[in-house]
């Protein structure tokens, strides 16, 4: 039990101990009975011995780091780099959670990273030297791309009955660049690494039932109208719904896990096979790669296998009375409109044990504009500058588990659910006022739904 | 793409609309390239990035860059001309700090000796010649699931011994040798503490009555995760699975070593001044408290950090005299290589023919307990020595041409052919040996030869 759950256990007068619901949360197998510090990294209580099996193996590979080539010693895991931001999936996902963020003006970025692109008349591109991702380490002999640090910009917001939310916001500085400047027009987008929680579930929400979740929301209150992004599949070479990434810009597990290996690692795959080095980058291009493909087919499954199976946390005191209450603000102010609570999963032959299950992630899947606040002007795929997929809320109670320090929203700005609220804006806007207008007991009975999920 | 022009107008729109806001989050700055320090490791991420981050926080302006490498692919590196570009070299291997400070490839790194002692008891875990210091210790022993032992109604074992009881038949995990970055250290301290050729013995019996396991870096998930209730391992990965609430806990055999990992600054490092601050840093009473971290779990090597230790911590500093052997990490670092190509020659290969004879050999002995006879015992016991036996001796063990031929991958004789070939005949005379003994033992437990 964290910190934070437990305090406010205590001021909503709930108990200490778990309670663990099931009636309302119908894990139906996918949800695991523990808040500890590892809760969001355990095998789906609905694997089979198999699936368990190939869980434990990808878990290994999620933790290995990656090694310099050549290695004599575990030659099945060079090919580091030569540029990248990470030596291991791991290193942004502790305990499968999401990663961190600097507290200090010159610390540099660990577990988050900086996307790239140049806008022109075409859409956006990526950087003509620096790619897609501004990658912080190179392999020795190799300059870094550049150093990305960041700066926080206090301010407050007052609600109505007076209180005083903090709240703060990133200033990127980007310095250091080894390859000269970023191109015209560059775009920039700081984001921290998310948590993998429930990947491979909505995953398994058929594609169809997200579009037709996209039309009913036309026709809602408060102006929402979330947009499905169609993304390119390498696999497939069309058009695919994307559900995964901060703004929905991946369409499958197995895609998201190969560019992580190839963006964040510089870690070739069947379906990534070069090297992460543009014709600037000379050092990079001429330095030893660890085979063609770096991962094999076997360990990407392996990741693949290990993401899709993760458990989901179950909920806990979700039929306490102020925990209910608070699910019900959440659906009267308007969240709910975005955040959807509950969705049925399809056929999933890839991986049965997905299949036909009723699940809460509390998303629908879809690109909102949020705002200006929170705009990071890069399109990416179909999604705008302004547009963000909805994020899921399940495991949302734990966020700050495994380190003490809640962070939310896309680049970990938001210090509390309050400040996270605050900063939703565009088609969130109506909500926000209407939390805004809510009274101390009334936000204290939001935040324990949102502690319990 | 597909895209429609509604789409793409958007895009534009947005784009510009928010040019603004974003040009005021977002500086390029032509600020110089920060200074750095290089650290060459073979430690977790989950360990460096902790210290990573807190370095950088208490050094602002330098960027530590991580290289991770296995110990043979490390001394490879740090054999390169310029030491192959690392500041420090900071890893779990005393094998390579004795053999790169002997190259003299290391700058003197001094300390403040009445804060780091640089020893536990009587043994040394730092260079006397401050070449190297201690950063962290590790024990061996049991990692113990006591909910599923206490379920067989069996208590926990607290001897290496108790492994080899019947009544633990099955239950073990043994981690293979061979695949397995710390279980080398792990046998040679059995060896070393019951003695070569008991040591032995005890290992064919109970590795044989266990289950060996090929990768032994999941033994304390399965341990935790209920599949056996005991499980051989350094005590980190039991630590901090029990740190993250797993259930399970690691339990100190009688008698058993806890071992050095070293941090060194590189003599020729590009950065000097950078890697004497990082591992500064490192062994400092900050840097010391960090290895409590519920994610790391290793034991200072400095005594006044247990003062703020988690409650219920292990103190190897204030283990009683008699509860230490003289562990001597030097045999390891010269046989272990040895060792392990023994234990896989002896008994990993052989663990199908081995588990039902140890079990034949258990079934006779008890039937001879019921019933005596002088002739019967010394059948078995000739029966027990052979099984247990390893066709090296303690003193062939320590010929250095021995060594030689199975140094591990990486070091400088290795893949010579005239070794390979030396090599690939003592493991065929290995085997013959192995092969009569067993065939021997057989006949003995059968009852069809005499002693």
């Amino acid at each position: 039990m964290t910190m934070r759950s437990t305090l406010l256990a205590l001021a909503m007068g709930l108990p200490l101990a778990w309670p663990w619901t099931t009636a309302m949360a119908d894990d139906g197998g996918y949800a695991a009975h523990d808040r500890s510090r590892l809760a969001l990294s355990h095998p789906a209580p609905a694997l089979d011995a198999r699936a368990r099996e190939a869980f434990a193996a990808g878990r290994a590979i999620f933790s290995q780091p990656w090694l310099v080539a050549p290695s004599s010693a575990q030659p099945e895991f060079d090919g580091l780099g030569p540029l990248y931001n990470r030596l291991s999936c791991a290193g942004c996902h502790l305990h499968a959670g999401r990663g961190d963020m600097p507290d200090g003006a010159d610390e540099p970025l660990h577990a988050a990273i900086v996307r790239l692109s140049v806008l022109d008349m075409h859409g956006a591109r990526p950087d003509p030297v620096y790619g897609t991702q501004l990658q912080t380490v190179g392999i020795p002999g190799v300059p870094a791309e550049g150093r990305a640090t960041v700066d926080w910009q206090a301010s407050s917001r007052t609600l109505a009955d007076g209180s005083v939310v903090p709240m703060r916001a990133p200033r990127l500085r980007i310095s250091a660049l080894a390859y000269g400047p970023l191109g015209r027009g560059s775009r920039t987008s700081l984001r921290l690494a998310p948590p993998l929680v429930g990947l491979g579930w909505l995953e398994a929400i058929p594609a169809g039932d997200v579009a037709a979740q996209a039309v009913a929301e036309r026709r809602g209150p408060d102006g929402v109208y979330g947009e499905v992004n169609r993304v390119y599949d390498v696999r497939s070479g069309r058009l695919e719904l994307g559900r995964f990434g901060l703004k929905a810009n991946q369409a499958s597990v197995r895609q998201q896990v190969e560019t992580a290996l190839y963006q964040d690692m510089g870690i070739s795959s069947t379906d990534f096979p070069t090297q992460d080095c543009s014709a600037a980058e000379r050092a990079c291009r001429k330095a030893p790669n660890g085979g063609r493909p770096e991962a094999t087919r076997a360990q990407v499954d392996a990741l693949v296998a290990y993401v899709r199976g993760l458990a989901v946390p179950a909920r806990v005191h979700a039929d306490a009375p102020a925990v209910r209450a608070g699910e019900r603000l959440f659906a009267r102010i308007g969240c709910a409109a975005c955040h959807r609570p509950t969705w049925r999963t399809g056929d999933f032959p890839a991986f049965p044990a997905l299949s036909r299950r009723t699940i809460h992630p509390y998303t629908d899947l879809l690109l909102h504009d949020m705002g200006a606040g929170l705009a990071d002007g890069r399109p990416d795929g179909q999604a705008s500058g302004r547009q963000w997929r909805t994020a899921p809320l399940w495991g949302l109670g734990l966020d700050g588990a495994a380190d003490g320090q809640p962070l939310y929203l896309h680049d970990g700005r938001a210090r509390s659910l309050a400040e996270a609220i605050l900063w939703h804006g565009g088609e969130a806007a109506p909500a926000r006022a209407r939390y805004r207008r809510l009274d101390a007991a009334r936000r204290a009975e939001l935040a324990a739904f949102l502690a319990s999920l | 793409m597909q895209r429609s022009w509604r789409k793409i107008v958007g895009l534009c729109l947005a784009a510009m609309l928010s040019h603004a806001a974003i040009a005021a989050i977002v500086a390029v700055a032509a600020a110089p390239p920060a200074r750095a320090v290089v650290v060459l490791t073979s430690y977790p991420e989950a360990l460096t990035t902790r210290y990573q981050r807190a370095f950088e926080a208490a050094h602002p302006g330098v960027a530590v860059q991580i290289v991770w490498a296995h110990s043979a692919d490390a001394r490879r590196r740090l054999r390169q001309p310029g030491g192959g570009g690392v500041d420090v070299y900071w890893a779990p291997s005393p094998a390579s700090f004795a053999e790169l400070a002997g190259q003299g490839r290391f700058a003197p790194l001094a300390v403040d000796h009445r804060a780091l002692p640089g020893r536990i008891g009587s043994q040394p875990i730092s260079d006397p010649q401050d070449r190297f210091q201690a950063f962290e210790v590790a024990g061996y022993g049991f990692a113990v699931n006591q909910q599923a032992l206490r379920g067989k109604g069996l208590a926990v074992p607290t001897r290496w011994r108790t492994l080899a009881d019947p009544a633990y038949a099955g239950l073990a995990l043994w981690p293979d040798p061979a695949r397995t970055g710390f279980a080398p250290a792990l046998y040679d301290i059995v060896l070393q503490s019951q003695g070569w050729r008991a040591g032995w013995a005890l290992l064919s019996e109970a590795v044989a009555m266990g289950r060996l396991v090929r990768r032994g870096g999941g033994i304390v998930d399965q341990v935790a995760d209920g599949g056996a209730p005991i499980g051989l391992s350094v005590d980190f990965m039991v630590r901090s699975a029990a740190a993250n609430g797993r259930p399970v806990r690691m339990v100190y055999p009688d008698k058993t070593a806890f071992l050095p990992a070293h941090v060194a600054v590189l003599a020729r490092a590009p950065h000097p001044r950078e890697a004497r601050a990082f591992a500064g840093y490192v062994l400092s009473a900050a840097g010391q408290a960090l290895l409590f971290d519920p994610d790391i779990a290793r034991y200072p090597v400095r005594p006044a950090a247990y003062a703020e230790a988690p409650p219920g911590t292990f103190d190897p500093f204030a283990r009683p005299a008699a509860a230490s052997f003289a562990y001597d990490p030097a045999l390891e670092q010269a046989r272990g290589g040895l060792e392990v190509a023994l234990f896989e020659t002896a008994i990993a290969v052989r663990i199908g023919t081995l588990a039902p004879l140890w079990a034949s050999l258990r079934a006779a002995e008890a039937a001879e307990r019921r019933h005596p006879q002088a002739v019967v015992a010394a059948r078995l016991a000739q029966a027990r020595r052979l099984l247990g036996a390893v066709p090296v001796s303690e003193r062939q063990a320590a010929d250095p041409g021995l060594q030689a031929l199975f140094r591990r991958t990486g070091d400088a004789r290795h893949g010579d052919a005239a070794s390979e070939a030396r090599r690939t005949a003592v493991l065929a005379q290995w085997r013959d040996a192995l092969d009569r003994d067993v065939r021997q033992a057989r006949a003995l437990i059968d009852g069809r030869a005499a002693p």
